[in-house]
C-alpha cells in the first residue's frame, strides 16, 4: 500500500500544481530560513575533540595587575587572562605534571622556498608551538610528522606545512627534508598535514575562532633562539611599566602571550593539576606575584568555548527567530492543507464509499503531507546550500566549515520538513477524514 | 405507524431492516426524513426505489449502503446486525458486500480505468495479481476490456458509468446499491445500462436501485416508493 499511497500523493500534487508549488514552496522557503541559521549556530557549536574534550583543559593564571582586573566576563565578573607570562609558561612545562603539554604563540615573517626569488616571498603569521599541538588537537599529517623532543628544547628549525603550502611552493609533492626561508633563516620541513580546520577552532581566542588555521608551524624554542618578533601579529597584553620592545623583554615582562593546553589520561588528574596550579600561585606569592583575588582556571573544551561565547546570544536568538518563521511558514502551509483537503472531499466520499476506513484516509493524506514535506524539504536544502553560500561571500572572514551543512544536517533538513509537514497536515487530515461521505458523493 | 412491506420477499434475506427510521436533529427543529418501516430485500432481487425529490430516497439509500447510520431499528446485512458497528467494521462490510452506482459516476479523473475499478480492491489484502485479474474480469463484463488504460475523460458518459459498474462489481458484492444511474444519460445510453443491470441482476446480484424513471423502475422486478418519508410497495404492471 505505501507504492500506492505514494503515487496517490503524486497524483493529487498534479492535480493542483498552484496549490501544491504554494505549499512545497512555503515550507522550502520556511525550512531553508530554519536551517541556514540552525546550520551556523550548529557548526559554530560542535565539539571539536569529541573523544577528549574534557580530557584538554587550557590554563589561565590570575598573574595580572594587582591594581585592576584584566577585563570583565560577560556577567560582569573580573575576568584573568587566558593566556600566560613566559616565565609562569615555561615554569608549568618544566614541571611536567600534565600527560601532554602544548604550548603556543605565533609571530609573522616572510617567507619562500630556497630556490624562488626573494621578491616571491609572502607574509604569514606562523605558530609557534610544540610538539605535542598536532597530537593533543587531532592534526593529520599526509607527510612526515611533528618535530623531535630535541627540536623543541634545542629550537631546531623544523617547519611543518599545510597541505595548502605544500601544494604552493611545492607543488605537492613530499617536501619532508626540503627547506624554505622563514625570514632570513632556513627552516626544514618535517611534516605537511591535511587540510585541518576545527570548527570552532576551539584553541585561541573567540575572534579568531571562526578564522582558518595557521599554515605553518616552527617550535616556539625556534622563535625564541633566533628572536622572531612581530609585536603587530604577536597578541600580546602587558601591564606595569616593564620594556618590551623585543623578543628578550617580553621574555622578562608581565605580558601574557602564551597559551597552554594540557592533556590528561584520564579525567581524575585534572583536579589534581588544579591543585597543582593552586600551589604554583602560592609560591608565586610568596615572591610577590599573583596579588589579584580571582582564581586560577583549568577549563575543558567545552568550558571555554562557553566562557569565550563561542555560539553567542545573537546566534541562539537568531535561530529562535528562524524557527518562529518556520512555525509562520507552517501555519500557512496548514492553511493551505485545509482547503486542499477539503477540495477532496469528492474523492474521499468515494473512498469510504467503496471501503475506506477513517484510518485508511487518515494514512493516504498523512502520506501526502510527508510527500510535500519532503519534495518542500529538498526544494529548502537547495536554497538553504545558495544562502549558506551567499552568506560564505559575505563573512569571508569565517572559515567556509561554518558555512557548510554536514551529512547530518542535510538529512535533519529533509527529516524536519517531513516531520514538520505532517504535524501540521495532523488537523487537516483530521478533518478530512470526518468529512460525512454521504454528503460528498455528488461533488466528485 | 409502522409499515411493513415484505410480503414481495422470498428467500434468503440479504437486507432486512425492522422499525428502521432517521431523523435530523438540530439545536431548534427535529426533521423526520424517514418514518419507521420494515423492509426485506432477498437474494437476486431487484427493487427500483421511485419517489419525488426531497422524500428520503437518497437517506435510504445511505442508510442502506451503510454511509449514513439510521436513528432507530435495526438493520440486518447479509444476516449482520450492523447497529452499533465501528467505522472500520462498516467500512469493510461495505467494501465486501456492497457495490455503489453513483448518477455522475464518481470516477477520479486522474486515475485510469483499471486504477479505478481497483480502489476497493486497495482496501482488502488481495495479492496484486489477484486485483488484477478481477479488474480485468469487471472491464470485460461491461464491455471495456480494451480500454484499460484510458482516462474518464476520454469516454463517454455511458461508458463511465460502465466504468463506475464495473467498479462496484470488482468486490463481487452481494448487493448494488445505484441512485440514478442514468440520471446523466441520454435515452440510448440509459437503455444501454438498464440493461447491463438487468444482466448482472440476473448473474444472482441484487440491485437496489433509486430512480425518477418510471419506464425503469417497471423493469425492476419490485418498486417500493417513498413519498414524505413513508415507505410503500407499489404494485406495478411488469413489464419486463
Amino acid at each position: 500500500m505505501v507504492g500506492y499511497y505514494i503515487k496517490l500523493a503524486w497524483l493529487s500534487l498534479r492535480k493542483t500544481p498552484l496549490l501544491s508549488m504554494l505549499m512545497i514552496g512555503t515550507i522550502a522557503i520556511g525550512i531553508a530560513a530554519a536551517m541556514i541559521t540552525i546550520t551556523v549556530g550548529y557548526m559554530m557549536a560542535q565539539d571539536p575533540l569529541p573523544h577528549k574534550s574534557d580530557r584538554v583543559a587550557m590554563v589561565h593564571l590570575n598573574s595580572w595587575d594587582p591594581t585592576q582586573p584584566y577585563g570583565y566576563r560577560r556577567n560582569g565578573k573580573n575576568d584573568i587572562p587566558s593566556t600566560l607570562t613566559y616565565q609562569d609558561a615555561m615554569a608549568l612545562l618544566k614541571a611536567d605534571k600534565a600527560d601532554k603539554h602544548t604550548l603556543f604563540a605565533q609571530f609573522s615573517d616572510m617567507i619562500r622556498t630556497t630556490t624562488s626569488d626573494v621578491r616571491d616571498a609572502q607574509l604569514h603569521p606562523i605558530r609557534s608551538t610544540t610538539r605535542d599541538f598536532f597530537d593533543m588537537f587531532g592534526v593529520p599529517f599526509i607527510y612526515g610528522g611533528t618535530w623531535s623532543k630535541e627540536a623543541d628544547l634545542t629550537g631546531e628549525q623544523v617547519i611543518v606545512l599545510s597541505k595548502h603550502e605544500n601544494d604552493r611552493l611545492f607543488d605537492g609533492v613530499n617536501s619532508v627534508g626540503k627547506e624554505v626561508h622563514v625570514g632570513t633563516l632556513l627552516f626544514r620541513v618535517v611534516g605537511v598535514i591535511d587540510d585541518w580546520q576545527p570548527t570552532p577552532r576551539f584553541y585561541t581566542h573567540r575572534y579568531l575562532m571562526y578564522q582558518s588555521t595557521l599554515r605553518y608551524f616552527v617550535p616556539l624554542e625556534s622563535q625564541i633562539r633566533n628572536a622572531l618578533f612581530s609585536p603587530t601579529s604577536m597578541g600580546f597584553s602587558c601591564w606595569g611599566d616593564d620594556p618590551n620592545s623585543t623578543l628578550a623583554d617580553l621574555l622578562l615582562s608581565e605580558c601574557v602571550w602564551l597559551h597552554l593546553w594540557v592533556e590528561f589520561d584520564s579525567v581524575d588528574k585534572k583536579d589534581d593539576y588544579f591543585g597543582f596550579l593552586s600551589d604554583y600561585s602560592e609560591e608565586q606569592r610568596k615572591v610577590g606575584r599573583f596579588a589579584r583575588p580571582e582564581p586560577n582556571r583549568l577549563m575543558t573544551v567545552p568550558e571555554y568555548l562557553e566562557k569565550e561565547g563561542a555560539l553567542s546570544n545573537e546566534n541562539i536568538m537568531g535561530i529562535w527567530f528562524s524557527l518562529a518563521f518556520l512555525l509562520a511558514c507552517l501555519c500557512n502551509v496548514m492553511s493551505l492543507m485545509m482547503t486542499k483537503f477539503h477540495g477532496k472531499g469528492g474523492e474521499i466520499g468515494l473512498r469510504r464509499a467503496v471501503g475506506a476506513s477513517k484510518k485508511d484516509i487518515i494514512i493516504q493524506f498523512g502520506f501526502e503531507s510527508i510527500f510535500i514535506g519532503l519534495v518542500g524539504g529538498v526544494l529548502g536544502l537547495l536554497f538553504a546550500q545558495v544562502g549558506l553560500s551567499v552568506l560564505a561571500d559575505m563573512f569571508s572572514n569565517l572559515h567556509q566549515s561554518v558555512m557548510t551543512m554536514d551529512i547530518f544536517l542535510m538529512v535533519g533538513t529533509v527529516g524536519l520538513a517531513m516531520s514538520t509537514s505532517l504535524l501540521f497536515g495532523l488537523w487537516p487530515i483530521y478533518r478530512a477524514s470526518q468529512i460525512q461521505p454521504s454528503s460528498q458523493l455528488k461533488s466528485l | 405507524m409502522l409499515q411493513t412491506i415484505s410480503e414481495n420477499a422470498k428467500g434468503y434475506n440479504m437486507l432486512k431492516m425492522r422499525g428502521v427510521a432517521k431523523s435530523f436533529v438540530t439545536k431548534t427543529v427535529e426533521t423526520q426524513a424517514l418514518q419507521p418501516f420494515d423492509l426485506d430485500i432477498s437474494q437476486g432481487e431487484f427493487v427500483a426505489i421511485v419517489g419525488p425529490s426531497g422524500s428520503g430516497k437518497t437517506t435510504f439509500l445511505n442508510i442502506a449502503g451503510l454511509l449514513e447510520a439510521h436513528s432507530e431499528g435495526q438493520y440486518y446485512l447479509d444476516g449482520k446486525d450492523i447497529t452499533g458497528l465501528s467505522d472500520r467494521s462498516k467500512s469493510s462490510l461495505r467494501n465486501q458486500k456492497i457495490g455503489f452506482i453513483f448518477q455522475s459516476f464518481n470516477l477520479i479523473p486522474e486515475l485510469n480505468l483499471f486504477d479505478n475499478i481497483e480502489m476497493p480492491l486497495r482496501y482488502r489484502t488481495f495479492s496484486r495479481k489477484v486485483r488484477a485479474q478481477r479488474v480485468m474480469e469487471a472491464l470485460e463484463k461491461v464491455g471495456l476490456a480494451g480500454r484499460k488504460s484510458h482516462y474518464p475523460q476520454q469516454l463517454s458518459g455511458g461508458q463511465q458509468q460502465r466504468v463506475a459498474i464495473a467498479r462496484a462489481l470488482a468486490g463481487s458484492p452481494s448487493f448494488l446499491l445505484a441512485d440514478e444511474p442514468t440520471g446523466n444519460l441520454d435515452s440510448k445510453m440509459a437503455d444501454g445500462i438498464m440493461a447491463l443491470l438487468k444482466d448482472i441482476n440476473q448473474q444472482g446480484t441484487s440491485i437496489l436501485m433509486v430512480t425518477h424513471d418510471m419506464d425503469q423502475a417497471r423493469q425492476a422486478g419490485r418498486v417500493v416508493e417513498i413519498r414524505d418519508g413513508y415507505l410503500t410497495e407499489q404494485q406495478l404492471a411488469l413489464t419486463a
